[in-house]
């Protein structure tokens, strides 16, 4: 047997054993060993039954994963999922919820809106509330809003004793 | 019934259940379609997702991810391309992917590997018989370092000397060119002769 035949056969041996004259030219040829046992461990690290078939029920999981994808999104590819009853039935449980709900979330948003636009407008503004509180009880501000400066330029002393002068 | 008429029939009837028909169906929303496309090729797609990794959970997870990704992209099959091809490119695409995480060092798998599992697969390159555990151990072995090769060279050798495919049917699965699918399993054979050699240098320490 030649190099090419024996090679040839290797490449398409998948675990149904090579021949005799193979096996003799492979005793004799270490190039062509080496093709062999490249091939092998090719075979053996890859095997598996030519029986293999996925557990039962594939089809079922498949479709349950699609429809909760297809629930998930906003836009499915094709529009809907393809499927069993329950695999359609998502996409157009969704489609009746956009109808309802989404007008009524709008219509909720808009309202909450108003009636915070109305609070606010109706309640004093808080600022303005905090600053006549420190106006009306600081004395600076105080004589400032009654025409004299003078408190203004006076040191903290001084107008304590001005204040325990005028208790007298 | 006129003959002619039957035939015509059987022709429809032909038409409307081939691969083609089928995926226009499924980008269309049609079911039962879809179900039919499934029930057609998942062992092909499982059993060649098997090649790539050892426990049917993750060929089964990879056959999953394969048909939900043709469902989203049903509606981008032409029919004039034959549908097993475009079916191999989105199954080998997916596999590449789980590949690329799953690499692993050559040395470092001989280095960890017992002297039993190593002389067991040493005696399983060479065609010897072995017991069932041993093979399994050899097995074990095997696909560590076949996990070491890059994802792409893997998949041409396994489509190429495993599951019979052409060059030119691996380069039209994979997206590739005919000489490129050549040159990569002439590399990725030179790669494997010397993993294959490593396992004897190894074995015989």
């Amino acid at each position: 047997m030649s190099c090419r035949e024996v090679r040839e056969a290797i490449r398409g041996f998948r675990g149904l054993g090579l021949g005799e004259k193979a096996r003799r030219h492979l005793a004799a040829c270490p190039r062509c060993a080496a093709e062999a046992r490249a091939a092998a461990l090719l075979r053996i690290g890859s095997d598996r039954s030519d029986e293999a078939a996925p557990r039962p029920g594939f089809e079922t999981r498949l479709m349950a994963r699609l429809a909760s994808e297809a629930s998930t999104a906003t836009a499915p590819a094709a529009g809907r999922a393809p499927g069993a009853a329950g695999a359609r039935a998502t996409p157009l449980r969704i489609d009746a919820l956009d109808r309802l709900v989404r007008p009524a979330l709008v219509v909720s948003a808009a309202l909450a809106l108003l009636a915070a636009g109305l609070y606010v407008r109706s309640a004093p503004p808080a600022g303005e509330t905090e600053l006549a509180s420190l106006v009306e009880g600081d004395e600076v501000f105080g004589s400032l809003l009654a025409g004299h400066a003078g408190a203004l330029f006076a040191s903290p002393d001084d107008r304590a004793d001005a204040t325990e002068e005028g208790a007298r | 019934m006129p003959g002619s008429e039957l035939l015509e029939e059987v022709r429809d009837l032909g038409d409307a259940t081939s691969d083609a028909a089928l995926v226009a169906r499924a980008a269309e929303g049609d079911a039962a379609a879809f179900t039919s496309l499934v029930e057609r090729w998942k062992d092909r797609v499982f059993r060649l997702a098997l090649r790539f990794v050892r426990r049917p959970e993750d060929a089964e997870e990879i056959a999953q991810e394969v048909f939900m990704k043709l469902y989203r992209a049903a509606a981008t099959y032409r029919s004039g391309a034959p549908f097993e091809h475009w079916l191999l490119r989105i199954a080998t695409n997916t596999c590449r992917d789980r590949l690329r995480h799953a690499r692993s060092r050559p040395e470092t798998v001989l280095s960890q590997t017992t002297a039993n599992a190593q002389a067991w697969l040493d005696a399983a390159l060479s065609g010897a018989a072995l017991e069932i555990h041993e093979a399994e151990a050899a097995r074990e072995v095997a696909a560590d370092l076949l996990d070491g090769l890059p994802p792409k060279d893997r998949i041409v050798l396994v489509m190429m000397y495993l599951e019979g495919m052409s060059a030119s049917e691996v380069a039209e699965a994979t997206g590739s060119t005919t000489a490129a699918v050549k040159v990569r399993a002439l590399r990725a054979r030179r790669t494997l002769r010397r993993l294959a050699s490593a396992v004897r240098q190894e074995g015989r320490r």
